[in-house]
């Protein structure tokens, strides 16, 4: 090798190990600053760890809100849901966000219907105004009202509904929507109606007893003082006439005791209603004939035209009373020389009986009274009879118990025919 | 507003002391905050991965810009980086570090306009290439980590910024003559001072550290800086001459200062064979960089 060679070498050589120097050296600047780097990327990975903690912590805590919530939402159903009223929730622009079993009961509708819903596609037109028109005035001044409505619900039937609305609030008392509970009043409007009703019966009973029984009485007893004190000073024919006065204020008394107690039964609710078969051509006939000696006094012709062999399915005893009260008002308010017709027909579900005059008739606005117990309606008649105002009471009451309809037809001053239709049962 | 500088023609000249008071009421002046912030950031050996993406995250630009480079080629990752703290792991911290304060230092390069864009993009890649190959020396031959000297490197001729945004003239004239003149000579003989000396200034005015202003004053004179850090504004000295040489496009000296230069090299023990392969490393980092996208 020579010198050349040689110094080529070593140079070769120093080269080499400049470079074997210069690795080293960023070989241990690289180790430090993985070292470094490998501390940075721990920190990040615990810093990554805590914020992963830190997610499943509030995780936990999210999923224990839910938990309550979700308690509290239960809480909320059955509550709702086991209340027996209808209950229903709004939000304040009028969409229904839900409601309970009760509602959805009442209307017949599964609560996806209601849910997201407004009045109007809940409820008819007309009603559903009334709900919007309320729900306005509510969200303008809040706090609570109460308004009454006809709804019609799934039995097919209108209820009287009052419905309770009260604005709920945010925690900044804002209005977030309406709640709404509604009552069903209709059957306590029921008995509110019965006991008035009930109550002016009573009245009626009492005004009866008072005035109609009380003047027929006073004549009796006015007319058996005047016998007792005076008889032997009187003729004959005198006292003969006297009493026979006196025996028809005691048959009027008694026809109208009958009626009242009849009525008073009836009222009370302890007339059985034993429909039997019954021979109306011979019914008929035993009330003409108990009717006969006052149309004779009347020279009124009273007549029946019903066919013999005629049968009729009813209760014997309110039959004989419907047709006895018609019959002595048909000759009450007939003038002498005047007829009553007893009639009856044969329809395809109706056996029809009418009992025509042609007396002095009835105004339109007579005709609406005749079958109210709470309006007092009782007229003389054309011989000055005395009348309770019951007995058309009674007919009605009887006939409608046995499913039929009483109907009268009227002019002033041609006559009335009053017409009872019964049910007919042959095949019973 | 801008006042333009044409001393050379009417004989008015804008004291030095006004030019750093003229950029500090400009669009650079606003960024001063920012840089010296990553500054102090990027030297602090306290500075947590934490406080780095803290800060990078604040300044969406610089965020945007940094996830760039990491979603670049030379990173070649598979998946794609979309987060700082993300970028810090698979970039390392370090090299994160490195592109904030590159990326900030580059937004003083933006504020120029027209005339001097051309001479900025070749200034921006020479800078690079200083920042680059002064931390490599200190890797290489002091085994140090290189931050300071990639700093100084990066800033070395922010006087040149200042020049092409504020002092138009001396680059017109420098353009109209080729880039034949010296640098320095020109400036001094336009403004009555020179780039080196417009640096330095501006470094000392927003309060660099002083290891910074020394290498931006003394760039073109390692052997006027003080004794304490010289060593650093030498190994810039030998960084920028090795980065002229492999990256033509930007001279703005006519000539190698030898004997400057093989001072530098015997003050700081570099052999010439040691020297030789710095040069083949840098030309390495340099295609690198191309990579990154940080080579414009």
């Amino acid at each position: 090798m020579n010198t050349d060679q040689n110094q080529k070498l070593q140079q070769r050589i120093k080269e080499l190990e400049i470079e074997l120097r210069h690795l080293r050296n960023d070989y241990d600047l690289t180790r430090r600053e993985v070292d470094v780097a490998k501390g940075n990327f721990l920190d990040m990975l615990k810093s990554l760890e805590d914020i992963n903690v830190e997610l499943a912590d509030r995780n936990a805590k999210i999923e224990q809100q839910k938990a309550e919530i979700d308690n509290q939402y239960r809480l909320f159903r059955t509550l709702l849901d086991e209340i027996p009223n209808p209950v229903f929730y709004e939000d304040a622009q009028g969409n229904y966000l839900g409601c309970n079993k009760a509602f959805c009961q009442a209307l017949g509708i599964t609560s996806d219907k209601v849910e997201g819903k407004t009045a109007y596609e809940i409820f008819p037109r007309h009603d559903a105004e009334l709900h919007h028109r309320m729900d306005d005035k509510l969200i303008r001044q809040g706090g609570i009202l109460h308004y009454e409505t006809c709804i019609l619900f799934a039995d097919g039937l209108d209820h009287d509904i009052v419905i309770s609305k009260a604005a709920y609030l945010d925690a900044g008392g804002r209005i977030l929507g309406i709640v709404a509970v509604c009552s069903d009043v209709t059957q306590s409007k029921r008995n509110e109606l019965e006991l008035r009703q009930s109550n002016r019966a009573k009245d009626k009973f009492f005004s009866i007893i008072s005035h109609d029984m009380k003047n027929p009485l006073n004549a009796l007893m006015l007319t058996t003082e005047f016998l007792q004190d005076n008889h032997q000073d009187l003729t004959k024919s005198k006292v003969e006439d006297m009493l026979g006065n006196v025996h028809n204020s005691a048959k009027r008394l008694n026809a109208l005791l009958s009626n009242l107690l009849q009525w008073a039964r009836s009222q009370s609710g302890r007339i059985p209603h034993e429909p039997t078969h019954l021979d109306l051509y011979n019914l008929v006939e035993q009330i003409i004939s108990l009717a006969a000696s006052t149309a004779r006094e009347k020279s009124i012709e009273l007549a029946s035209d019903i066919p013999r062999g005629m049968f009729i399915y009813a209760d014997r005893q309110m039959l004989m009373t419907v047709l006895r009260n018609l019959v002595s008002n048909a000759v009450k308010f007939t003038q002498p020389e005047g007829k009553v017709l007893v009639n009856a027909i044969l329809l395809d579900d109706w056996v029809e009986i009418t009992v025509a005059d042609n007396g002095i008739g009835l105004s339109k606005a007579d005709i609406d009274k005749l079958f109210r117990i709470d309006v007092h309606y009782s007229t003389k008649g054309t011989s000055r009879e005395t009348g309770t105002g019951l007995g058309l009471i009674l007919c009605f009451e009887f006939v409608e118990r046995q499913g039929g309809e009483i109907k009268v037809f009227s002019e002033v001053g041609k006559g009335s025919t009053f017409r009872v239709r019964l049910p007919r049962q042959d095949a019973d | 507003m801008q006042h333009t500088h044409n001393g050379a023609d009417t004989g008015q000249k804008m004291s030095l002391q006004d030019l750093i008071e003229q950029v500090n009421k400009s669009d650079i002046g606003s960024l001063r905050q920012n840089v010296v912030r990553i500054l102090s950031l990027v030297h602090n050996p306290a500075t947590s991965a934490h406080e780095l993406s803290d800060l990078i995250q604040t300044d969406p630009p610089l965020c945007s810009r940094i996830l760039r480079v990491a979603n670049s080629a030379f990173y070649g990752s598979q998946r794609h980086v979309g987060a700082i703290r993300q970028a810090i792991i698979w970039l390392g911290f370090n090299t994160v570090k490195e592109l904030a304060l590159s990326q900030k230092v580059f937004e003083l390069f933006q504020n120029g306009n027209g005339l001097a864009d051309f001479s900025l993009k070749n200034l921006w890649n020479h800078s690079m290439l200083v920042a680059v190959g002064s931390k490599l020396v200190y890797r290489r031959e002091f085994v140090l980590s290189g931050e300071e000297a990639f700093t100084a490197g990066l800033l070395h001729e922010l006087g040149l910024i200042i020049e092409a945004q504020f002092c138009k003239e001396v680059f017109a004239y420098d353009l109209i003559h080729q880039h034949k003149g010296n640098m320095r000579q020109l400036e001094d003989a336009i403004l009555g001072y020179n780039h080196c000396d417009i640096g330095g200034a501006l470094a000392k005015a927003w309060e660099f550290p002083d290891f910074i202003s020394s290498s931006i004053k003394y760039h073109h004179t390692p052997e006027l800086s003080p004794e304490r850090g010289r060593r650093l504004v030498q190994t810039v000295f030998i960084a920028d001459t090795l980065a002229t040489r492999i990256y033509k496009e930007f001279n703005d000296e006519p000539a190698e200062n030898k004997a400057t230069f093989d001072a530098c090299m015997r003050d700081l023990s570099i052999e010439s064979e040691a020297l030789d392969l710095l040069a083949k490393e840098l030309e390495k980092e340099r295609q690198i960089l191309v990579e990154k996208g940080l080579m414009l």
